[in-house]
């Protein structure tokens, strides 16, 4: 009997032979680890980039998204539950995509970027990392919408191929994670390090949720993290909490929380802080920060103007705004 | 094989599957859909891509 450890993110399941890891989808078959949902997505969309939510990045541009079952964490308030708490085989539908048909498929649409979203693409690292080499070779973007719970060496090697990323940062409370998300702070924290360091564009979201982590104290300690490891202007996202999945207990979170929350980490020196899940909220747009212009303004996923310059600079100041914008 | 149809409270909306492109998003963009055999019954025959991050433990026994 040959088991394997996976090496892929922190948990480092000990699979034994003919059983699937804690994200159900890589399995050992014949003492060789198979990842199963490899050319497999079970949602094939095309969004526009602000529902990733990335605003620094090709603002408006439509991106080709993609996830396949399985997931390495298990939050009780999952969005996705239906797709990332499954393996493949339970899926009601899974497309044949290997990546060259992936890639020309998204360009058939019109997409000028791949996103890997929806679950948490770490799961399924092969099928994005063939993906996104060969979508760079067609001049594709890639982006990777995850939880960060992965381990540093497969982090770094994907770093290469990948263009940006948008973080969902749970809390930073490693209780938090233990009781809400079944994973750990520190592998999330040192990914974001990482990605830094290996120069990927970085977004980073908060979903607050009521009574569990909208404690301004917390709040501001996870903006100074981010101010001093990540640079004063990365944005951050407060993102609006649904009850749904496990987690129907507890209200949607009140406008008036993210507002403070925005303030909060405005006031401990983070530059661009936006509010989401809140149609129409002034959080939702961007301005520059020196003369306070309307740069960007959004409601919803949807852009109502860009007044940027081709650069990325404000229109009466001057100022550059940090992102990639072409 | 036997398809395991899921309870229907268990079901998302359909407005939730066209959300999570569960309704089809793929197959209007020409993708070919597939039934997926148990990964651990009836896999030989397909070939699975290996991981790349894993080691293996040779156990006695």
């Amino acid at each position: 009997m040959v088991a394997v450890t996976c090496e892929l993110c922190p948990r480092a399941c000990v699979i034994p032979e003919s059983g699937a890891g804690d994200c159900r989808i890589r399995v050992n078959l014949g003492g060789r680890l198979r990842a199963t949902t490899y050319g497999r997505p079970s949602a094939v969309h095309v969004d526009p980039m602000e529902k990733k939510p990335l605003y620094h990045f090709r603002p408006g541009s439509p991106v080709f998204s993609i996830a396949t079952a399985g997931c390495n964490l298990h939050c009780l308030n999952c969005q996705n539950w239906q797709l990332s708490q499954r393996g493949g085989e339970e899926m009601e539908q899974v497309y044949r995509a290997d990546p060259p048909l992936l890639i020309d498929t998204a360009l058939e649409q019109g997409c000028e970027s791949i996103a890997y979203t929806y679950s948490d693409p770490v799961v399924f690292y092969e099928y994005v990392y063939d993906s996104a080499e060969l979508a760079h070779r067609h001049g594709l973007s890639n982006v990777f919408i995850t939880a960060a719970y992965i381990n540093q060496a497969p982090l770094r090697r994907l770093c290469g191929v990948i263009d940006a990323a948008n973080v969902d940062l749970k809390a930073f409370d490693d209780g938090f994670y233990r009781r809400v998300n079944g994973a750990t702070l520190r592998p999330v924290l040192e990914a974001l390090k990482v990605m830094r360091e290996e120069g990927v564009w970085i977004e980073v979201t908060n979903l607050l949720i009521p009574t569990l982590n909208d404690d301004l104290a917390m709040i501001r300690r996870m903006a100074v993290w981010i101010r001093d490891e990540l640079g004063a202007r990365t944005p951050l996202h407060f993102s609006r909490f649904h009850p749904q999945y496990r987690m129907r207990n507890l209200p949607p979170t009140p406008a008036a929380t993210l507002d403070r929350a925005r303030r909060e980490a405005m006031d401990a020196g983070l530059v661009y802080v936006y509010v989401g899940n809140v149609m129409g909220h002034e959080g939702g747009s961007t301005y520059c920060p020196v003369d306070g212009t309307l740069l960007i303004g959004r409601t919803g996923f949807w852009i109502t103007e860009n007044n940027l310059t081709a650069d990325g600079n404000c229109p009466t100041c001057k100022e550059h705004i940090p992102g990639v914008w072409r | 094989m036997k398809k395991t149809k899921m309870r229907r409270e268990d079901r998302p909306s359909k407005g939730r599957r066209r959300f999570l492109g569960l309704l089809g998003a793929g197959a209007a963009a020409g993708l070919v859909t597939t039934v997926e055999p148990h990964p651990h019954r009836g896999t030989k025959e397909l070939d699975l891509r290996e991981a790349d991050f894993y080691r293996r433990l040779d156990l006695a026994g």
